[in-house]
Order: structure tokens, then sequence, then C-alpha cells
């Protein structure tokens, strides 16, 4: 039915060469996103994502039990996608935690997340109207090596036994050894990955999940506001698409 | 003022580097290539804020005796310890930090990678219990894979191997249905999670790109 060889150009053509399905998927779901935003929408609802919802109770239960929180930032740093969903789901975790009044304590593996979530966590207590808990010495870099990072964070929850532990971003092997150490103090986990992998660990170890998109669909869901939520709309009909382009080719092999 | 010069420099550079992975401009490679060179210089400095925040935090617990002072002893001794042989020996092969790194660290990285092993026993024993509907098809098909992937699953499915008109079927193939499992629900699944990330990539990617999303920006 489709034949890219005619459509796209070779390494001497304006496109590079085995890039031109994903520059047409990609022109695709730019015309999505323009369209999403050009449309005059009054609503969009979104279903209940149980990882955000339970970011109250997380922190709640921490601060009866006089507990500080956790939040772990995944391997990949700032500016990967998954690291700047990551630091907007903190600046909520900030906010909840701002008004609960019980400390963050954030360890991280690059300088650059570790300023990020500074400013995000700021931000976060600002807004609650609490700035004079902001504690920066609790925001700190531990090492980039990813086993290293794995035990000092184990290490730290046996110190300080937080009440709540947020993982957000990427993360390789070293999930589970996080995820099953923080298992074992009781914590509430919430997690939030991009890494397909890891996804089973993390189901199996802890309480909520953001799966996949989830995470990155999550900044809009907090924000609840129109512009960040028509991104979510986008997505959604890129993926009907994504399934009717996927059913058409099969048709088409098959018959 | 401030916040609209980052943006314009986020939108600029966003759409160049979109268009240099696309399109063949020789002159977008450059800038590829420059902007890859002034990232590595940023990270250099960006580990000067690392090693001062590790170094504070160390400095603070062995002052205030947080934790038992070997910790931060430790990591203070050591730090300096390559540092200084470094800077002496350099850092290339048959050096001590070469020393260092092969004896120590390799070691120590390969202990805490070990015990993945165990928390894999801890939560897959956590996983496999058949309390409802999902979690009963996850401990079937656990084991079917566990089974297949052992050598018991090639000598179960040869000792019900059946040659029936000069075919051969196995009538308890533990292999084959692993490979099933392994290559068809699961790969699926997989490619489902893919698109739904990639989705969700490109569209943050965008919304910072055209100043949407500003989180980034405080």
């Amino acid at each position: 039915m489709f034949n890219n060889a005619y459509i796209f150009a070779d390494s001497n053509g304006i496109i590079k060469s085995g890039r031109g399905e994903s520059l047409l998927f990609f022109i695709f779901v730019l015309i999505l996103f323009t369209l999403s935003y050009l449309l005059k929408i009054k609503h969009l609802p979104t279903r209940k994502l149980s990882g955000i919802e339970a970011i109250e109770e997380a922190i709640g239960r921490s601060t009866e039990m006089g507990s500080p929180i956790l939040y772990v930032a995944g391997l990949k740093p700032v500016p990967a996608v998954s690291a700047i969903a990551g630091i907007n789901v903190l600046g909520k975790i900030a906010e909840v935690a701002a008004n609960y009044g019980t400390p963050i304590i954030s360890p991280h593996n690059n300088s650059i997340t570790m300023i990020s979530a500074r400013e995000e966590i700021k931000s976060g207590f600002l807004r609650a109207g609490n700035p004079e808990l902001i504690n920066s010495s609790k925001i700190f870099y531990i090492t980039d090596s990813q086993f290293p990072y794995a035990a000092s964070i184990n290490s730290l929850t046996n110190e300080v036994k937080p009440g709540a532990i947020f993982y957000m971003g990427t993360f390789y092997a070293e999930s589970l050894i996080l995820t099953e150490h923080g298992q074992s103090t009781g914590a509430i986990q919430i997690a939030g990955t991009d890494s397909v992998a890891q996804i089973p660990f993390f189901i199996t170890s802890c309480d909520y999940l953001l799966m996949g998109e989830e995470l990155f669909t999550a900044s809009a869901y907090i924000k609840k506001d129109l512009n960040s939520l028509k991104g979510v709309l986008m997505q959604d009909i890129a993926k009907i698409g994504i399934i009717l382009y996927i059913i058409i080719r099969l048709l088409s092999k098959n018959l | 003022m401030k916040e609209l010069i980052a943006l314009l420099i986020v939108l600029i550079g966003g759409v160049i580097m979109t268009l240099q992975y696309f399109l063949n401009i020789p002159v977008l490679d450059l800038i590829y290539k420059n902007v890859l060179d002034w990232s590595i210089v940023i990270s250099t400095f960006a580990l000067l804020l690392a090693i001062r925040s590790l170094l504070a935090r160390q400095f603070q617990d062995l002052k205030f005796k947080k934790v038992k002072s070997i910790f931060p002893l430790t990591t203070i001794i050591s730090f300096f310890t390559v540092v200084i042989l470094g800077l002496i020996f350099g850092i290339g092969e048959k050096t001590p930090v070469d020393f260092i790194y092969q004896n120590i660290q390799v070691p120590l990285q390969a202990t805490v990678f070990s015990l993945l092993a165990f928390y894999i026993s801890s939560a897959a024993y956590r996983a496999f219990r058949a309390k409802n509907f999902s979690s009963t098809v996850l401990l079937i098909s656990g084991s079917i894979v566990i089974i297949g992937r052992i050598p018991l699953g090639d000598f179960i499915a040869k000792i019900t191997t059946l040659h029936i008109n000069g075919s051969v079927i196995s009538l308890i193939d533990f292999p084959a249905w692993t490979k099933w499992i392994l290559n068809v629900p699961n790969v699926g699944i997989k490619r489902a999670f893919i698109f739904g990330i990639t989705l969700g990539i490109i569209s943050t990617s965008l919304k910072v790109i055209f100043g949407i999303e500003r989180g980034w920006l405080k």
C-alpha cells in the first residue's frame, strides 16, 4: 500500500537516510498538536491518576509518623524529558509537603537535576506560603555512578526512615534494589517511570505507579489548565491514529 | 525580559535541533556538533557544583555527627586520594587511579549489583500470589516462563514428544510456550508502552519548545 522507498529521499537527498518515516510521524504529531491548541475547547475531562491522587495520602501518613519524605530522581538528568516530568511532579509533592510542614530529602546523581529540584521545591514551598521551611542542604548530590547511588540511597533510607518515598524518572537495574529496600522499611512508595523494562519491578515493590506516558501527563493532570491538557488530547488522538495505521497496514498485507 | 530571552533560546534551539535530526543540511550538523561541545563544557562546570554539594554534606555530617563518623571520613579521604593520585600520575591504564577503579570500585559496584538476585527472589515471592484473576494469570505465565528457561523444561518437552505420521509434536512444550509468551503478548504490551512514552516525550518536548510548559524556567 505504501512504498516508503518512493516517498523519502536517500542520504544524498534533503531527508537523512532512514529518518523519513520518523519525520512523517513527527509531522503527523505536530499537526495534531497545532490543531489541538487551535480548537476552542472549554473543558477536557481526565481519568483519575491514582499515583498522583495518592501523593497527599502518602505525605499525610509521613507527617503522622513524624518522618521526612524522600524524593529519588532517575538516572537520566535534566534536560531528559523524563527528568523534567519528574521535577514537575516534585513541584506538587513540595506544595503538599509544605502544607503539612514535612521536610523533603532529595539525593541526586546529577548537579543540574539537583539545582532544578532545589528550585522546584523552593517554588512549591513558596506557593504553599511556607518559605521558612525550605532547607536546601537536604537536596544534595551523591554520585553519578549507578550502584553507589543505589547503595547511598538505601543507606539514607535506613538512616532517616522516610514515611513516603517517591521515585520519578528513568531507572535501570537499580530500581528493584531501591524499591525492595524501601518496601522493607514500610514506607509508602510512589514511582513514575518511562523505563519499560523496570515497570514490572516497580509494580511489584511500589504502592502506586505512574506508568510510561502517565509520568508525562502528570504535569498537565496536576495543573488542570486547559493548555497543558490539550497536549494530552493530542497524545490520545495520535494513539487512535497509530491504531488505525496498524490496522490498515495489517489489512493491506493480508488482502 | 529574562524569561522571554530564555524562551526564545529554547524555541530557536529546539527548532534547529529538530530540523538537524531529520534534514541533511551541513550547517545544522555543524551547529549540533558545537552545541554538543558546549554541553560538555557546561557539564564540567556542573561537576564543580556536584563536588561542592558532596563535600559540604560530608563535612556537615562529620561536624554534627549525624551518622557514624567513619562514613563521611571514608568519602572525604577517598575523594582527595583519587584526585591527588589522578593529578600526579594521570588517569590512564596502569596508573594508581586505574588500580583503585579496577580493584576497589568495580568489585564494590558488583557487590551491590549482586544484591539484585536476592531482591528479585523476594519480589517474585510477593508477586506470585493468586489473589485475583490478574495475579493468577501472572502466576501461571511466570511459572511457564521459569520452567521454559531451565533444563527441566527441555527434559519435559523431550519425554512428552510424540511422532505422529512423520511429524514431531511435544505435548508439554514449556520452551515453545515461553517463546510465545515472550514474543507475542509481552512484545505487544511493550510496544504499546513505547508508543505512549514516545508520544508523551514528543508532547512534553513540544510544550517546552513552544513555551507552554515553563516549569523548567524557575
